[in-house]
């Protein structure tokens, strides 16, 4: 019987089917929403049992089992009830109705480094933090050498965990988490820590757990973690399973939830998705545009810390735009893809250059080119003029975060090195990208690449 | 019910290692980074004795009864009040204050106010020392009555760990519980004879002030260090208390553990 097992009554250890490692049953948490602690106390002690307070479902009849050896990815937008679903698999918190069985030891993550004191070191803090998580003093011992290994902080371990980095405390906490070698780990929202090494190593750990027979149950909002690491999801929106089964089809589920809830997008054809990387020139696809000027105050406001430059040619907007011309923040791989800039002259301008880059969220410039480099040639602008230049090519970015800088700025009579900059605007649009046709792109891009062999 | 009672009594047990680590934790926790470190907790002891002496025994020159100094008289008694406060006040809030691991680790918060009064021993055992120290220099006799101690410690520590259960618990719903204890504590200190002789009361008060528990255990207190006189000589008053201690201590059980589903949804 393992020490560290939840207690609370709605748990029960039973003999599941020999293979069945959690098994959640109907599982409804309602809360009762009071306007104010008077109410609370009034509908206890009202005579004729008044109500006072409103229901609200987190999860209405929640079910699935997790089997012995497999994984179950949770996601779902924010408030979906992913947090609290967890703390009740846990035993920290009780369903109203319902009921949760598990076997064997659990090990849960729900937030780095609860229990850090960061008045003692960091090795102080990974003996208490290792017996919260239900390891013996010799156990800790056994795994000390590892825990530090993983963590790579040096000799910091040997120093109070206050005067650590952000960084540094949240790998010192994930690396006693992931080091306790439980039956099963139940993390949320852990592996969006520290920086592309460190969650390169805990995706590994993450990995070797899974060969090794841990059962992990994990909430995350990181797409391409669930589709490589986990061969079944459930998808939960406002308390309710959406869709449960096989990873890849529930994450395309969710996909096509959000792009729908975002009002007046247009859902990038999920039926025919598979589109072919086959270098068809951008001319071809080429559709007519609606360019017309607009200025966004709240683009402006927005980027308002962003700028440099002289400011005699303003951007006044920045826009992602799909085919069909309508602005979007989510893209597949393979989509054709806008950048669009809208811009005023305050001043005459003979050669003006016009470019942007797309970097990744460690601030990489992966795409980008601009109007000298494309020996495209715009005739001569005058105060008062505006100037629109939309910038279109294949989404050929891997999963992840990007933004777009865009720059505008006046070039030598050749066209061979800027004289001066007039505006540039980092981070004008962000958007995210998820590839549903090819399965992994390892690589921060993928372009086509021709095959030979003898 | 009364397996799922023997159950939560058992995983105390079961968590004695995380228990020690935690509790250790906090009693560092009041001297790290203090250049004098530990030897805080024998100074702030010794000045308060020594404050009691200067004042009773040169100031006031109250008179030795029956040949005991009011300073040790005294002492002995507050020595128990000062580390049932102590557990009392820091259990009331402890598990409003750990939130954090009830609700994002799997945590019986039950320990939390067995670590409290484990950490609260600390303090306590050496203001023993130093009244040790203090019978020993006014040149009192010494005995093995003095390990008696040890079985009102344990009084003390059953009592106050059900009370500490039903307060941290309750005071989790109801906040105004901390600010109540405060104020009940500051009343049973001068209810409680520790100041005073019981005899200078009215036998019929004298009988009222007995069904306080504290009070056979500031009598115990004093008994193991001055009067040498075993606890088997009061019967009555010993099985009174221990009633009274087994019913809180049942009952601040059960509250706890009715309530503690709850935690994670009200904090």
């Amino acid at each position: 019987m393992p020490v560290l097992c939840a207690q609370a009554p709605y748990i029960r250890f039973v003999t599941m089917k020999q293979d069945t490692i959690i098994s959640v049953r109907d599982v409804t948490k309602t809360y009762r929403l009071y306007k104010s602690h008077a109410d609370r106390l009034k509908e206890t002690f009202h005579p004729f049992r008044r109500k006072y307070h409103d229901d609200f479902n987190a999860l209405s009849n929640i079910s699935f089992d997790v089997k012995k050896g497999h994984n179950l990815a949770i996601i779902g937008r924010n408030g979906s009830g992913k947090s609290t679903l967890l703390q009740i698999i846990c035993g920290i918190m009780r369903p109203t109705s319902g009921s949760v069985e598990l076997t064997g030891k659990i090990s849960a993550l729900l937030e780095l480094g609860a229990g850090f004191n960061p008045e003692f070191t960091g090795e102080q803090n990974v003996y208490v933090n290792a017996a919260i998580l239900g390891l013996s003093r010799d156990q800790t011992d056994a795994r000390f050498e590892r825990i530090a290994a993983f963590a790579d902080i040096g000799d910091f371990i040997y120093q109070p965990v206050k005067t650590y980095s952000s960084g540094m405390y949240v790998r010192l906490a994930f690396a006693v988490a992931i080091n306790v070698d439980p039956d099963v780990l139940i993390v949320d929202e852990a592996l969006a820590v520290g920086d592309i090494y460190f969650q390169h190593k805990c995706m590994r750990r993450m990995k070797e757990l899974i060969q090794s027979g841990v059962t992990i149950v994990l909430v995350t909002h990181d797409m391409s973690a669930v589709k490589s690491l986990f061969k079944e999801a459930v998808l939960l929106d406002r308390g309710v399973i959406i869709k449960k089964g096989e990873s890849e089809k529930v994450v395309d589920e969710y996909y096509y939830q959000m792009m729908q809830e975002e009002p007046g997008h247009v859902i990038p054809g999920f039926g025919d998705i598979v589109k072919e990387i086959d270098g068809q020139s951008i001319k071809d696809k080429k559709t007519p545009r609606d360019m017309v000027f607009r200025k966004d105050e709240e683009f402006l406001k927005r980027t308002k810390d962003m700028r440099s430059g002289t400011g005699q040619v303003r951007i006044q907007n920045m826009e992602l735009l799909n085919d069909s011309e309508q602005p979007i923040t989510r893209c597949s791989f393979d989509d054709w893809i806008t950048v669009r800039g809208h811009m005023e002259f305050f001043t005459d301008c003979e050669m003006v250059n016009v470019g942007f880059h797309i970097r990744d969220r460690n601030g990489i410039e992966i795409i980008g080119t601009n109007l000298f480099v494309e020996r495209f040639y715009i005739p001569p602008k005058k105060a008062g003029d505006h100037l629109i230049v939309d910038f279109r090519f294949r989404n050929i970015l891997r999963d992840g975060n990007y933004s777009v800088t865009m720059a505008v700025s006046e070039s030598d009579d050749h066209g061979r090195f800027n004289t001066r900059t007039f505006d540039w605007v980092d981070n004008g649009v962000v958007f995210s990208t998820v590839s549903k046709t090819l399965k992994h792109i390892h690589t921060m891009v993928y372009v086509p690449v021709e095959i030979n062999y003898i | 019910m009364i397996k799922s009672f023997f159950y939560f009594i058992r995983l105390v047990f079961l968590q004695k290692e995380l228990i020690f680590s935690l509790a250790r934790r906090e009693v560092a926790s009041h001297y790290i980074g203090s250049l004098l470190g530990f030897i805080w907790a024998f100074i702030n002891p010794m000045v308060m004795i020594f404050i009691f002496w200067l004042v009773f025994s040169i100031g006031f020159r109250i008179k030795p009864a029956n040949d005991v100094p009011f300073v040790v008289w005294l002492a002995a008694g507050m020595s128990a009040w000062f580390v049932f406060a102590d557990i009392i006040n820091g259990s009331v809030g402890l598990i409003v204050s750990n939130a954090h691991l009830i609700k994002k680790t799997m945590f019986y918060s039950q320990i939390l106010p067995v670590i409290k009064i484990i950490s609260s021993l600390f303090a306590h055992s050496v203001f023993i020392l130093v009244l040790i120290g203090l019978i020993v220099f006014q040149k009192m006799p010494f005995s093995l009555y003095y390990l008696q101690v040890f079985y009102y410690l344990m009084c003390l520590c059953v009592l106050s760990l059900g009370l500490g259960w039903a307060l941290s618990a309750l005071n989790v719903f109801v906040r105004d519980i901390g600010q109540i204890v405060a104020v009940l504590l500051q009343i049973c200190f001068w209810g409680t004879p520790i100041f005073w002789d019981i005899l200078i009361m009215p036998p019929r008060i004298q009988k009222i002030l007995q069904l306080n528990p504290m009070f056979y255990i500031v009598q115990g207190y004093r008994e193991s260090f001055i009067y040498f006189c075993p606890f088997w000589r009061h019967p009555y008053q010993t099985m009174y208390f221990w009633a009274v201690t087994v019913v809180i201590f049942v009952i601040g059980a059960i509250i706890f553990q009715k309530l503690k589903p709850q935690f994670a949804d009200v904090l």
